[in-house]
């Protein structure tokens, strides 16, 4: 999967990180708890709406739906088959499927599209130094309980190298397969043998760039006791305040929606 | 026989990364011989080498190859080892017989590594030893097409003569078509007979390595950019002589020439 930020100029774009993050985190527990299909609906219109805004183009998010199909369709067969209470429509055998079982299956796969596509519009519209910010920021009033300036410094570096290490790994197999290994050999024992042909090979170029990062560090003077700021401070914006009153309105409707249902 | 028809390369084909890095190759390159492949980064040169062992499939055209064994040298070669003796890593991909060690000291020697280094841990070795073993672990396959990509990038300048020499010696004694990657216009002067030159996934050139140094917009090699100086001069060095060595030779007869 290719997580990357997406330039462009948009409304998505410029909210403030922590927003983002928590609308994130807010909408992703909800829909756990709304058991409502029409709300479920209204959910991932917004979302969509949200994209549309973002200017970022659908197909890289259909592109990440696409990566946990495999996903979807496990769990999809798995609540078919496995949930017997509700009416029977179907039976064959020992094969049989009930309408509350249809109608769980279909709610996971809006859950599962809600999830992802949100997670990625948060992704692609935001630089990861601001996530690692908004992390920051919001990890702040926990300063004397946790040590949150290494744990930015730990994600962000994770994050600067996902693509650096995939990229070398991709290389040292290719370079492996053209000395005559065979990654996909019948034998077990020797599949694992030429599997450790790319393992070590990576461990050694982790452990040498994690030793010049840290020179790099030393010698720009970073200092982990230090206190930090940071260039671009985040402060909420008109926009953020606008955004934040659309939430509500949306939350209010929902409610109103969910009360109306019950 | 080494052939491409109309190869185009597409990577992630059908999705929002596609990008297009062989555009319509088409090429019959000459065997037996020591070919330079330049170009700008990104022009597609890695691509269209991964195409000769199968590493990478073309999205569309043919490729026709007439060799079982192709060797394939990335950049930084001395990445891949994992081994702790040099006698496994060069070995590791052959499989177990009675001349295996005399198959490993051959290849050994072919870069200029000396029995000793048989059973030396191979990431104790200098940068320059490393590249040579992983050199090596590739020449014990006797490809019949050699493939290098860079094999002297980040090398100091002894080394890298160095390396590039028992190149050389090698494509000498076997005849093996050898395909060099190279962004040093004088590695490429002073090894290659014929060039291959690519820009944004094209082909633009394939001929004789002195021919190549004539088309606009190319970095000269030493030699070069010498006959150039002496032309304003009024001396005049044929186009054809591109190495330092045959510079040279012209020259001291010129000179003996002028004397006499």
């Amino acid at each position: 999967m290719n997580l990357q930020f997406y330039q462009t100029k948009s409304v998505i774009h410029e909210l403030d990180p922590r927003l983002k993050f928590f609308t994130l985190m807010l909408i992703s527990t909800e829909i756990f708890f709304i058991k409502d299909i029409f709300t479920q609906i209204l959910i991932l219109a917004a979302v969509f709406f949200c994209i549309y805004l973002s200017k970022i183009p659908l197909k890289f998010f259909l592109h990440s739906i696409k990566n946990i199909s495999s996903l979807i369709i496990l769990t999809s067969t798995l609540n078919i088959f496995f949930i017997t209470n509700g009416n029977t429509v179907f039976k064959l055998f020992f094969i049989h499927i009930t309408d509350y079982a249809i109608m769980l299956t279909f709610q996971m796969i809006l859950r599962m599209i809600i999830l992802v596509s949100l997670c990625a519009l948060v992704i692609f519209s935001t630089p990861t130094i601001k996530l690692t910010d908004a992390l920051v920021s919001i990890l702040m009033p926990f300063e004397k309980f946790l040590p949150i300036n290494e744990i930015a410094m730990i994600i962000s570096i994770a994050l600067r190298f996902i693509p650096v290490l995939s990229n070398e790994f991709n290389l040292i197999k290719k370079a492996q397969m053209s000395r005559g290994i065979n990654f996909s050999d019948k034998n077990f024992i020797n599949r694992i043998k030429n599997y450790l042909s790319l393992l070590i090979p990576i461990f050694v170029l982790s452990f040498k760039r994690a030793d010049n990062l840290a020179l790099a560090m030393d010698a720009r003077c970073y200092n982990l006791a230090a206190k930090r700021n940071s260039l671009k401070k985040l402060k909420f914006q008109a926009v953020d305040f606008i955004a934040i009153i659309f939430l509500c309105i949306f939350h209010f409707v929902i409610k109103i929606i969910l009360s109306q249902v019950q | 026989m080494i052939k491409f028809e109309n190869v185009t390369h597409i990577y992630n084909m059908g999705t929002c990364y596609e990008k297009k890095a062989l555009d319509d190759i088409t090429i019959n390159l000459a065997e037996n011989e020591m070919i330079g492949l330049i170009g700008k980064s990104g022009s597609g040169k890695s691509t269209f080498i991964q195409h000769f062992n199968g590493l990478l499939k073309p999205t569309s055209g043919k490729i026709s190859i007439d060799a079982k064994k192709i060797g394939l040298v990335f950049q930084y070669p001395e990445h891949q080892i994992f081994e702790m003796t040099v006698e496994n890593e060069v070995g590791f991909a052959v499989k177990d017989s009675n001349d295996k060690t005399k198959k490993i000291l051959e290849a050994l020697n072919a870069v200029g590594l000396s029995e000793t280094y048989l059973h030396k841990n191979p990431f104790e070795l200098s940068g320059g030893e490393k590249r040579k073993v992983a050199i090596a672990s590739i020449l014990i396959m006797q490809p019949e097409i050699l493939i290098l990509d860079e094999p002297t990038v980040g090398l100091d300048a002894e080394t890298q003569k160095n390396i590039l020499q028992y190149i050389k010696k090698m494509h000498e004694r076997l005849k093996m078509t050898t395909i060099i990657i190279s962004h040093d216009m004088d590695v490429i002067a002073e090894f290659t007979q014929k060039t291959i030159v690519m820009d944004s996934g094209k082909i633009i050139f394939y001929g004789r390595t002195s021919d190549a140094f004539n088309l606009p917009n190319i970095n000269l090699p030493m030699t070069k950019k010498l006959a150039k100086l002496l032309h304003t001069e009024k001396i005049d060095i044929p186009s054809d002589i591109i190495s330092f060595e045959d510079t040279v030779k012209f020259l001291a007869e010129k000179i003996k020439e002028k004397s006499n």
